[in-house]
């Protein structure tokens, strides 16, 4: 749980890059190389003899949590590859001062648990389950009775231990910050694809027959989207040289005032530009809105069914057919 | 007269293709042609074509609208066309929308516009109002 990754290390282009942004932490967490030796001094002869049984612990009282289910089932392999990642990580922890390689399996065990969508809060739950069983075991070395343990030792164990909570801090600091900017990455993209498909969904306007264009307008107007729509739509009469312009506000739910007016302006510039526009799709609440607002529709072709906007815009390329 | 002034007289049409840049003195120009033409040669419409304008402003739309109402005052019919998206949509921006002109997507269809408008067999309605075009079928 605590280094589930086996995967390859990404996301930070060359050691001088992981040096950096190490080197900010450790400046930021005021990480020393007393820290390092103090541990090394007092906490790591204690320790590093039971780390297995540190972590077989810790599987003891992960086994009833729901996330071991989630993520480890019935995955034996998995598993003994995440036990002995954690032992390496313990043994390089406790005798080494913090490294490339120590920030890099942070980075990897951060990018680890946001691909799998494993919660932070399991994350700061076994962190704590190590913290703790390491803490207890240094504080029952000063504790135990019939000890005869001198003032200097005691000292040098409170201030290891005060070593030991920065170095978790900076753990936790690391695999956070990761942890949340690939989050963020991950929903920035899942935004990004649904804008497109929103845009993509915005305007669809079809040649519906020679000089007929149709535009189906769905969902909400604003005046950047109805900005939108006219622009796309009179440039599209332009290019097809259309002689008339069905608009079907079939999808849009609810017109008010705004609205009403978006849809006017659209239907005057498209008539500005020479080519008749047929208003469809207009519902039995549309016609209602749109009479109790008094809006004027007065001299604008409306049809409540596509089909006999169709057959009006027919009538009108005849029409210029048989005038030309 | 200025020179940068091209108005062509096509089957008596007259055909005025308006320069990119507009300004005052322009228009000042484009009415008095325009106008004086109307009076001494015989013509049946004025085909006013927009398709090189690319950018107009307030007063430049109300001259456009004010040399419509003159044609008209002097009894003749005149077509605009080939207004471009934006102009178009600067218009609508400006609020200029109840717009007594009649448009036309371009050149061609405007000339058709007004030659047809001399054949009384054939409906002198705007496209727009279809509601009486019956009669053409």
């Amino acid at each position: 749980m605590k280094k589930s990754s086996n995967i390859e290390f990404e996301g930070l282009e060359s050691n001088i890059e992981v040096r950096k942004e190490l080197n900010d932490f450790i400046s930021k967490y005021q990480i020393t190389v007393e820290d390092s030796t103090r541990i090394q001094k007092v906490i790591t002869p204690l320790i590093l003899g039971s780390i297995k049984m540190m972590i077989e612990d810790f599987y003891i009282w992960l086994k009833p949590m729901p996330e071991f289910g989630q993520f480890f089932g019935a995955n034996t392999e998995l598993l003994e590859r995440v036990k002995n990642k954690q032992e390496e990580y313990w043994i390089d922890l406790l005798n080494n001062p913090i490294n490339e390689e120590f920030y890099k399996s942070r980075v990897n065990l951060a990018q680890a648990h946001a691909r799998i969508d494993l919660p932070l809060d399991s994350y700061f739950a076994s962190l704590a389950f190590f913290m703790n069983w390491v803490l207890d075991k240094c504080s029952d070395e000063v504790t135990a009775t019939g000890k005869k343990i001198s003032v200097a030792k005691k000292e040098d164990m409170i201030n290891a231990m005060h070593s030991f909570n920065k170095i978790m801090q900076i753990d936790q600091a690391i695999v956070v910050d990761n942890y949340v900017s690939m989050t963020n990455a991950k929903l920035n993209e899942l935004i990004n694809r649904q804008a497109y498909t929103i845009a993509q969904l915005a305007t669809p306007i079809a040649i519906l027959a020679q000089d007929v264009l149709l535009v189906s307008i769905i969902g909400m107007i604003d005046s950047n989207r109805a900005q939108e729509i006219m622009e796309t739509t009179l440039n599209k009469i332009v290019e097809t040289t259309s002689r008339v312009t069905i608009i079907d506000i079939a999808g849009v739910d609810i017109v008010d005032t705004a609205i009403a007016n978006h849809i006017i302006k659209m239907i005057q510039a498209i008539q500005l530009m020479g080519c008749s526009c047929i208003l469809s799709g207009v519902s039995p609440t549309i016609a209602q809105t749109i009479v109790q607002l008094g809006i004027d529709l007065r001299g604008i072709t409306t049809k409540s069914v596509l089909k006999d906007a169709v057959e009006a815009a027919y009538v009108i390329t005849e029409m210029n057919k048989s005038s030309k | 007269m200025s020179d940068s002034i091209s108005s062509n007289m096509i089957n008596n049409l007259l055909i005025v293709n308006l320069d990119e840049n507009l300004d005052d003195d322009y228009f000042l120009n484009l009415e008095e042609i325009i106008l004086n033409q109307l009076r001494n040669k015989f013509v049946i419409g004025v085909v006013l074509d927009y398709s090189k304008v690319q950018i107009l402003d307030y007063d430049l739309a109300n001259k456009m609208l004010n040399l419509v109402e003159m044609i008209k005052l002097m009894g003749f019919e005149s077509v605009i066309t080939g207004l471009k998206p934006e102009v178009v949509m600067t218009l609508i921006s400006l609020g200029l929308d109840n717009l007594e002109i009649t448009t036309k997507l371009n050149l061609d269809l405007g000339i058709n516009y007004i030659q047809n408008l001399q054949q009384p067999s054939l409906s002198t309605e705007d496209d727009v109002n279809l509601d009486e075009g019956n009669d053409i079928e």
